[in-house]
């Protein structure tokens, strides 16, 4: 069974080759062409040339489809399984494979589940077929839905690859040893499994063999007995650590901020188990930590936007009582979340409307919103933030994603925030405004704000942040200050107390 | 898109903004020439503006909450109970016309409150839970009036507020005016009326700028209850008497239809005031003119529901233009 697709720009050469039978992790950083790789196999994105073969059936990668895809054994289950919660655990089974049916279309419920038993017991999952999904446990819903993509098989081992993409964001540690434990019956039965994570100690603990991808490079397929944690991560970032070429010259804070405009105090909380981080005017500190570290929770607990169970957040040294946005936005406190499109878009409404949502009250002047002023600030912030539009009144949605998140930055940065929190501000943003986003989020600390700035990409952080604190099992696993913010160490903090807390 | 694409002012944009004034224009037109003697005469616009204005007030009322993207469906029973507590508190409690009207304003507003809180603070869908109110509602009126009108005598100038006229337009058409001018201001020129509409547009992004989302999303409800209140008394002044049941069939639905087919037009896309009072003209007009063409009087019912559905249509094609999605 060999794979090989050179050709695209995401992905360059790569070969690979799985064995029948055995547990192959997938593994690199964000943009080392895993997803495209994960993408040419399932027929949803065309590579250039290369080809794919599956047990007999050879296909042309740039011809690849869904459903060749399908036939030549490929069968993924993705992070979010897409499983319907509120059907049980047989109608799930059958969906998009067929109902069992009688005369005139009736659902023969009995044969239904008599079958449902037969393909839960092949599983291991131990659930009636009546169970409603919503009620099974996290690892055992994950099994239904490889069950689903399995089941026309009646063969385990009849040639089928079946592709796992990150089945454990979102589980508990318990449920991962669960699932882990299916998952080695299930290839011991002879199924073959790619199995894409982000998690090194479990791809350690479950792979037989372990493929590392690195700009759109086959960095090496290792045996997983050769490999243990620190030299993954070595291959995953490669030798040459990104340079800082942007980074602003050093600065020449204290250690400790003497004194911090904001200060998080033992905050307990969702992920967090106790967190303290004091940043002063000026900083930019960057938070780095894996999905789930609580990162998110970090910021907005300062934002009034999640309440911590047991902490403060001080703002000058003095504790304030933050229960809504409204109430930190009076603090001067502001926050770009992470999910644009959910929480910070006004999609249908006009960039003007956009980029004043924060301010509204300022142009209510005389008994009557200023429409003249606020559209001379709009004019301003679209120059001065080099948002391409021509027209402030265009909806939101008409812009580019890099352009709809300088709107959004924009509308918090005229308020010359004292504290801005920034979570993941360049995701899913082109080239070009990331950099000028950059330059947004240096200024904005030249003028003092500061700047707690979370992201994946710990290149990013390395390049920009003063300081970096990592967080991992819900507490500060380590810090890293300017010039020793190393990409690779933030790694091995943000991985490795993960293993620590396990 | 090309520049040519971009530019505001292009006759595409132009036919999208007025074109519904234009249809109205042209449907009056077509009846004051085919139906002369009837439809183009004063005394029949002064019975057009006169009865239709409970609709447009109807109308003005379930536009607040819409905005902010929740629906009111118990406007109907709201102005028929407020039709009914008005003639009652006159004919029944012998109050003076002023506390009687200041009553059932606040009879309105407090229904409107309730719903508020069910939907903001509860966080309830809002389309169920109004149901549900309409219904307690008219079972309430039903419980007080035995289903039959409340009668009695009312103060001249009680009635003559709504049957009177000031230099020749029917009153109501000038409540009507006030209401929607100050709905105007409110959604146009006020923080409030920016906020319901960011509200409508992404409510968790509206509470991450520091909105106070349920507070907002009640005081509309509660606007929306003052201001059916003020149709149902309107509607008494008008009848007389207390009518128990102006019902979904005959307010509901074509408020909410003029609401829809008025956010096609003057603001494409955006719920607006001008727009709703142009889409009640514009469906009143035609469904009396084909009346009076001789047309069965169930046109009525496929005309409001035809205009309902050709609106929501055009609106969401033109919104997925507009977004680009």
């Amino acid at each position: 069974m060999s794979k090989g697709y050179p050709g695209t720009r995401a992905l360059d050469g790569v070969s690979l080759a799985i064995a029948p039978g055995e547990i192959h992790a997938l593994l690199g950083g964000n943009g080392s062409g895993k997803s495209t790789l994960i993408k040419i196999l399932a027929g949803v994105v065309r590579a250039d040339r290369g080809t794919i073969a599956c047990g007999p059936v050879r296909v042309a990668a740039n011809a690849m489809t869904p459903a060749l895809a399908r036939r030549a054994g490929l069968r993924f289950v993705h992070q979010d399984p897409g499983l319907f919660p509120e059907l049980t655990v047989a109608e799930n089974l059958s969906i998009g494979h067929g109902f069992i049916t009688g005369p005139i279309w009736r659902i023969r419920w009995h044969r239904l589940h008599e079958w449902a038993h037969t393909v839960d017991e092949r599983f291991g999952i131990d659930a009636d077929p009546r169970t409603l999904v919503r009620d099974l446990s996290p690892a055992r819903r994950t099994m239904v839905a490889i069950a689903r993509a399995l089941q026309d098989q009646d063969d385990p081992g009849a040639a089928s690859v079946l592709v796992l993409d990150e089945p454990t964001a979102a589980l508990p540690d318990r449920e991962v040893q669960l699932l882990h434990d299916a998952l080695r019956r299930y290839a011991a039965a002879g199924q073959t499994i790619v199995y894409v994570s982000h998690r090194l100690d479990e791809v350690l603990a479950v792979a037989d063999r372990v493929s590392v991808l690195r700009d759109g490079h086959l960095v090496a397929t290792e045996p997983v007995a050769a490999l243990d944690q620190p030299t993954v991560i070595q291959m995953i970032l490669g030798r040459d650590v990104p340079a800082t070429t942007t980074a602003r010259a050093a600065t020449t804070l204290p250690l400790d901020p003497v004194d911090p405009v904001i200060e998080w105090r033992g905050i307990v909380g969702g992920p967090l188990r106790g967190v303290d981080l004091a940043v002063a005017p000026g900083e930019i500190v960057g938070v780095a930590g894996l999905l789930g570290s609580g990162r998110t929770e970090l910021l907005r607990s300062a934002f009034g936007a999640f309440a911590p169970d047991a902490g403060r957040v001080a703002i000058d040294g003095r504790p304030v009582r933050l229960d809504t946005p409204a109430d930190a936005m009076d603090l001067d406190i502001a926050y770009v979340p992470e999910n644009r499109h959910a929480d910070a878009a006004f999609a249908d409404l006009a960039v003007r409307i956009n980029l004043s949502a924060a301010q509204v009250p300022r142009y209510w002047q005389g008994l009557r919103l200023r429409h003249r002023a606020e559209r001379a600030d709009a004019a301003d912030s679209i120059a001065g933030y080099n948002i391409a539009t021509d027209d402030d009144r265009r909806a939101l949605a008409t812009l580019s994603g890099g352009n709809q998140q300088k709107v959004v930055l924009a509308r918090w940065l005229r308020r010359a925030p004292r504290v801005l929190l920034l979570d993941e501000p360049t995701q899913g943003v082109d080239v070009g405004a990331r950099a000028e986003i950059h330059d947004l989020i240096r200024e904005a600390a030249a003028k003092g704000s500061a700047v707690v700035m979370v992201s994946s990409d710990f290149g990013e952080l390395a390049a920009l942040a003063d300081r970096v604190v990592a967080l991992a099992g819900g507490r500060v696993s380590g810090e890293l200050r300017r010039p020793d913010i190393d990409p690779r160490r933030l790694t091995e903090l943000v991985y490795a107390t993960a293993e620590v807390a396990r | 898109m090309t520049d040519a694409a971009k530019r505001p002012s292009r006759p595409v944009d132009l036919a999208e903004r007025f074109g519904l004034l234009a249809v109205l224009v042209a449907v009056v037109a077509t009846f004051a020439v085919t139906q002369t003697d009837t439809f183009w005469s004063k005394a029949f616009f002064r019975n057009v503006g006169g009865n239709e204005s409970v609709l447009a007030i109807a109308a003005l009322g379930v536009l607040l909450p819409l905005i902010a993207g929740n629906i009111d469906l118990s406007v109907g029973a709201n102005v028929g109970i407020c039709s009914i507590a008005s003639a009652a508190a006159i004919t029944r409690f012998h109050a003076g016309w002023g506390s009687a009207i200041i009553v059932t304003i606040m009879l309105g507003a407090g229904i409107g409150f309730v719903n508020g809180v069910v939907v903001s603070r509860l966080r309830t869908n809002s389309f169920i839970s109004t149901l549900g109110t309409a219904t307690i509602i008219a079972g309430t009126v039903q419980w007080y009036t035995k289903g039959r009108s409340v009668l009695g005598t009312f103060p001249r100038t009680f009635t003559h507020l709504a049957i009177g006229t000031w230099w020749g337009v029917p009153r109501p058409v000038y409540y009507v005016a006030v209401i929607a001018a100050v709905l105007w201001y409110l959604l146009d020129h006020t923080p409030f009326g920016r906020y319901l509409y960011s509200i409508g547009s992404n409510r968790e992004a509206a509470r991450l700028v520091g909105l106070r989302v349920d507070r907002l999303e009640l005081g509309a409800f509660v606007m929306a209850g003052a201001i059916a209140a003020i149709a149902g008394v309107l509607q008494t002044a008008r009848q007389g008497n207390g009518a128990p049941q102006p019902s979904v069939a005959t307010l509901v639905l074509p408020a909410l239809a003029a609401v829809f087919v008025g956010a096609t037009v003057y603001q494409p896309g955006r719920f607006n005031v001008w727009g709703t009072l142009t889409a009640v003209a514009f469906v009143r007009f035609l469904v009396y003119g084909l009346e009076l063409s001789g047309v069965a009087p169930w046109v009525e019912q496929v005309v409001t529901g035809g205009a309902l559905v050709v609106a929501v249509v055009a609106s969401s094609l033109l919104s997925r233009r507009r977004t680009g999605g």
